[in-house]
């Protein structure tokens, strides 16, 4: 993890709770401040340009549809939030989350218990997890080549028990109402399923922003060779973040399958790149450039937002992803200007690399 | 305070789940709560039986009921090998008739090189060539464009190479085994058209306007609405997607149920019914009944909902995909045995059209 | 550097484990390479002929030249994936520059106009994506959201239509050879020596690895990172072009959606590069053997006879295999 070199340059100030912030009046203040309202003023753009296009945007029906359609792009994301910490990457998540559906699913139309087939499923899930681990920490292949492996075997694995890729449908009578709460359950008016994934998102958030795990995770994503030194066991911590983002995709994955009442091969890579996408927009908020699930929350509300908005002002298929891509391009870009005039080295160090060679010979 | 949208859906057969790692996995978490003396399963609901009892053999009943000439007499491909190159097998339609041609082939004693493009039109052509290669007795291949493929085809020509295809045409074919997709396209939009009282708006997933099939039953539905000026396709059309079809299609149809409010939109039309099963989803759990949907391919989940009289759903067309399999394979016999006057250009297999009045009768007859 | 950069050896010097390297171990890379196309060759007498290795060549020869161009990202950007040079618009690239060009042809524009603005848009995809990470932005993030656009252009430009790509030029390059060799496979090696010879030759490809290994150090000699990796950026996007255009021709239409089914590929070409190289760095002819050899275990697989379903996954075991032997190869050298 330890590639770029200007990491000894940055990491007095990288350190948590050791940083120098100093002096400075109001204006420098502000100039910390700036860069990491971006997302949150670019959701407030999108909510007022949408509101302002169509009528049915700004409205709680709409608002809470868009929060149920976030719903898995968000679990998927907060798992994914948990391994960047550690200083990794999870390319094979779809796979973790297809896994789990199909053990679920299958369990499910084969008969079994709702509690079964959601513990198998989320065991599959584990597996992947496992996997990368093994791989990763075991083998010490570098975490995007090892997942991108899995993510190929992973999806060989789909055909393979899938007799080729048939999807598996559930017929309704055979699903047990407890399988079928879990993604079609409604609490008075709000989709069940915001509530887990809200729930799962506040677990994660506490494991990573409160205890002392979260704390070993972070030093050792951003510090290893310190972490090491200072004794903590940074092979068990990684080890731990790619199970836990395993296990919060599986259960995603088994979310899916209650969802659409079965299993199709091949649904969860489709996520991959807006959780890469907002997991990174979430970074911007923190004045560390550290990645965290209330971040990766905001991301991915602006994800949803966009693409539900896109959708109801009719913009064709065509043009979105141009839309899609110049958003991201536009907040991330501005999140680095803003830093970058500042003046100082700001709390972009983590996110934006290269602005710290130049910098340098300007010292 | 707590309560489901689930759709109630007529009783019918369970699928037989292909493989046995899943149920190893359920025994081994049975064994281990053995002790505890509970059940992993549920008690069985009226369908229960059902699923052990038919999970026997329904397939190779369909392929004897769809089998023209007798087995007997059909001539044998002993000794001679099948490269077969499927275009995807993503959805029932091409994986059935990937599987069903590869098992046919070997019940006639030949021996069968199987390759899969998983819908990528590069890997596509690269297989076609592999295949080529090896020198096979024939080449089927299993959807796929004339555009992109037409020179890897030219290329089993000039091998020598007698090529077949499935719901595909092709100048370099022997052999094409296709449901009537003109006939499909037009019985679709004619469905719908009348369905909705010749006037309405529908919505059109359109996202694969490149694929041979899907082009042609778009151009249908067009040709169809030529007759229907009130019938209008809103812009703009939907995409589907190969990859997270259903849960993706169900949000771009929630989010059009926002935009199109009742009276706004009169129908969904999909060249196949993935998404329309998304769609559904969508559709029933907000209760706009005004809304009807068309799709093709019989995928056993639309089955499921149209079997559904509250549903959505309408309309599907299940094509013989395993008959077509089982054609391609004894055209392809006749052709090699020497017999190639027996072979036509095209060989046309009816498709069934399936509605809400004759759902449950065409799965018991197909087998699906 | 690749590999090897979890060890903590790594991070203590690069240097010395590397001059003590036992020469034998170095070659495992190549060594697994040909052990499995020994195999191959042993399980299918077509293997070896030459028919179907100009094929495999051929099918090689678009991810080669992609890959080219992402190696070169890499080996300027460093090679880590979250921080280091990446390029994810590059499948996006390719598609819209085959797209381009065939629209072009169609609109009745010449070959050389029609290519040249295909490769022209893909320059301006890269200059975007240089200029967003000279500014400071992250490449993977950077190049994602170029990725979105370019893809979303070629749905626009394209209509989501098959472009037919009509032309001597392209014909050529599909079915045309070169004293035996397929045309598109003439096209690579030149691509591949002139990228060779720039980054092992010349002082912007010595000064490009340095950039890359160490840009504190680089911009300390005097160096300006900034310029380099702006042009590696373009660079990636104009062979990404060439890939497009090569891929068109190959398929002898544009198909829209093409980029995201081959960009996987290409990352793996690049990355796997690392075990063809003595240093462990990505380089340029390794890219150019780990193409041709996942393009040959494709094929060799097929024509054993392996169901495709569990060519993926023999894909994926291979090369972790391949990745573990030469981490194994760096510890034990590193000792």
């Amino acid at each position: 993890m330890t590639l770029t070199q200007q990491q000894p340059v940055r990491n007095p100030r990288k350190a948590p709770g050791s940083q120098p912030q100093t002096n400075d009046g109001a204006a420098a203040r502000a100039s910390h401040v700036l860069p990491r309202l971006i997302a949150p003023v670019a959701l407030a753009g999108i909510l007022l340009t949408f509101s302002l296009l169509s009528p049915n945007f700004l409205v709680p029906g709409n608002l809470l549809s868009v929060l149920s359609q976030m719903a898995i792009l968000a679990l998927v994301a907060v798992g994914l939030t948990v391994v960047v910490r550690a200083g990794g990457i999870d390319l094979s998540i779809g796979v973790a989350l297809d896994l789990a559906a199909l053990g679920a699913a299958a369990l499910i139309a084969d008969g079994y218990r709702a509690w079964v087939a959601i513990a198998v499923g989320l065991l599959f899930g584990l597996l992947v997890g496992a996997v990368n681990a093994a791989l990763i920490v075991g083998l010490k292949i570098p975490p995007f080549l090892a997942t991108l492996s899995v993510w190929f075997i992973g999806t060989s694995v789909q055909q393979l028990l899938t007799g080729g890729g048939a999807p598996i449908y559930l017929s309704t009578p055979r699903v047990p109402i407890e399988f079928a709460l879990l993604g079609r359950g409604y609490v008075l008016d709000l989709d069940g399923v915001v509530l887990t994934a809200a729930i799962v998102a506040v677990v994660v958030a506490v494991l990573l922003g409160l205890t002392r795990w979260g704390r070993a995770v972070t030093v050792a994503g951003e510090q290893p060779t310190a972490a090491r030194i200072s004794g903590l066991r940074v092979n068990r911590l990684s080890v731990s973040a790619y199970l836990l983002c395993s296990l919060v995709a599986a259960f995603a994955g088994v979310i899916l399958a209650a969802r659409t009442n079965g299993f199709v091969p091949g649904s969860g890579q489709a996520y991959l790149m807006d959780a890469i996408g907002a997991v990174f927009i979430g970074a911007t908020l923190s004045r560390f450039g550290r990645v965290s699930v209330p971040g990766t929350l905001v991301g991915v509300l602006i994800f949803g937002l966009l693409s539900n908005g896109m959708n109801l002002i009719g913009l064709s298929f065509f043009w979105q992803g141009l839309g899609r891509g110049i958003v991201l391009l536009a907040i991330l870009l501005l999140g680095v200007l803003l830093a970058r005039n500042s003046g100082r080295p700001g709390p972009f160090g983590r996110l934006f690399t290269l602005t710290a060679a130049p910098r340098q010979k300007a010292d | 305070m707590v309560h489901t949208d689930i759709e109630s859906t007529t009783g019918r057969k369970e699928r037989p789940l292909p493989n046995l790692l899943l149920r190893g996995a359920g025994f081994a978490v049975a064994a281990a709560l053995l002790v505890t003396g509970c059940s992993l399963k549920e008690p069985a609901p009226q369908s229960g039986g059902a699923a052990a009892g038919t999970g026997g053999d329904p397939a190779a009943a369909a392929v004897t009921q769809a089998e023209e000439i007798d087995p007997a007499n059909a001539p044998s491909l002993e000794g001679k090998t099948i490269g077969i190159a499927a275009k995807d097998i993503v959805h029932d339609f091409s994986r059935v008739v990937y599987e069903e041609l590869q098992a046919s082939v070997e019940k006639r004693g030949g021996k069968v090189i199987a390759t899969q493009a998983e819908a990528k039109d590069g890997k596509h052509v690269t297989d076609v060539e592999n295949l080529v290669t090896q020198r096979p007795d024939a080449i089927v291949v299993i959807l796929g464009d004339a555009q992109t493929l037409t020179p890897a085809l030219k290329k089993v020509d000039d091998a020598g190479i007698p090529l077949f295809t499935v719901d595909f045409q092709s100048e370099y074919s022997v052999n094409n085994v296709t449901s009537d997709n003109w006939v499909i396209g037009s019985t679709l939009a004619r469905t719908l058209a009348e369905d909705i009282g010749g006037e309405g708006k529908i919505l059109a997933f359109n996202g694969f306007p490149g694929v041979a099939p899907c082009r042609i039953r778009y151009s249908e539905l067009e040709v169809v609405l030529e007759d229907y000026p009130e019938i209008e396709i809103l812009q703009p059309e939907l995409q589907d997607k190969y990859e997270g079809t259903i849960e993706d299609a169900k949000k771009q149809i929630q989010d059009q149920l926002r935009r199109l409010p009742e009276g706004e939109v009169d129908a969904v039309w999909s060249c196949w019914d993935i998404p329309l099963i998304g769609a559904a989803q969508a559709i029933d759990s907000a209760g706009r009944d005004d809304i009807k949907l068309y799709g093709v391919d019989a995928e056993p989940g639309a089955l499921d909902l149209i079997a559904d009289p509250s549903s959505s759903y309408q309309f599907t067309v299940a094509q013989q995909t395993k008959a077509m399999a089982a054609k391609s394979a004894e055209n392809v016999a006749l052709f090699l045995g020497g017999r190639e006057a027996d072979v036509p250009n095209t060989s046309y297999l009816t498709p069934v059209f399936v509605d809400k009045s004759n759902v449950n009768q065409v799965r018991n007859e197909l087998g699906i | 550097m690749s590999a090897a950069t979890l060890e903590e050896s790594a991070q203590a010097g690069h240097d010395t484990p590397r001059r003590t390297r036992p020469a034998l171990i170095t070659w495992a890379g190549y060594g697994m390479v040909l052990l499995v196309l020994a195999l191959f060759a042993i399980g299918s007498p077509h293997f070896l002929q030459w028919s179907n290795l100009a094929s495999v060549l051929n099918q090689a020869a678009v991810f080669a030249v992609a890959g080219i161009g992402l190696a070169i990202v890499i080996i300027t950007g460093g090679d880590d994936v979250l921080k280091g040079g990446i390029d994810l618009s590059l499948g996006a690239v390719a598609g819209l520059a085959g797209t381009v060009t065939a629209v072009a042809v169609g609109a009745g524009a010449g070959v050389p106009v029609a290519v040249l603005g295909g490769l022209v848009v893909a320059v301006a995809i890269g200059a975007a994506n240089g200029a967003a990470v000279v500014l400071g932005l992250r490449p993977l993030l950077a190049t994602l959201a170029t990725m979105g656009i370019a893809t979303s252009l070629e749905l626009v430009v394209s209509e989501n239509l098959k472009v037919a790509l009509e032309g001597s030029l392209f014909l050529w390059l599909r079915q045309g050879t070169v004293l035996g060799l397929p045309a598109a496979v003439v096209l690579l090696l030149l691509v591949a020596a002139a990228a060779w010879w720039a980054l092992g030759r010349t002082a912007w490809g010595v000064n490009s690895y340095a950039v890359g290994q160490n840009a504190t150090a680089a911009s300390v000699a005097g160096l300006d990172p900034a310029r380099y990796r702006f042009f590696s950026y373009v660079i990636s996007s104009l062979l990404g072009g060439i890939a497009g255009v090569l891929l068109a021709s190959r398929l002898s239409a544009a198909v829209p959606g093409i980029g995201a089914q081959i960009l996987l590929d290409i990352i793996l070409v690049a990355y796997m590069s690392t075990v063809f190289s003595r240093r462990l760095v990505v380089n340029i002819p390794g890219t150019v053997v780990a193409a041709v050899f996942v393009a040959g275990l494709a094929n060799g697989l097929t024509l054993l006879g392996v169901a495709s379903q569990w060519i993926g996954a023999a894909k994926g075991v291979l090369i972790l295999l391949v990745l573990a032997v030469v981490v194994v190869r760096g510890r034990s050298a590193a000792k």
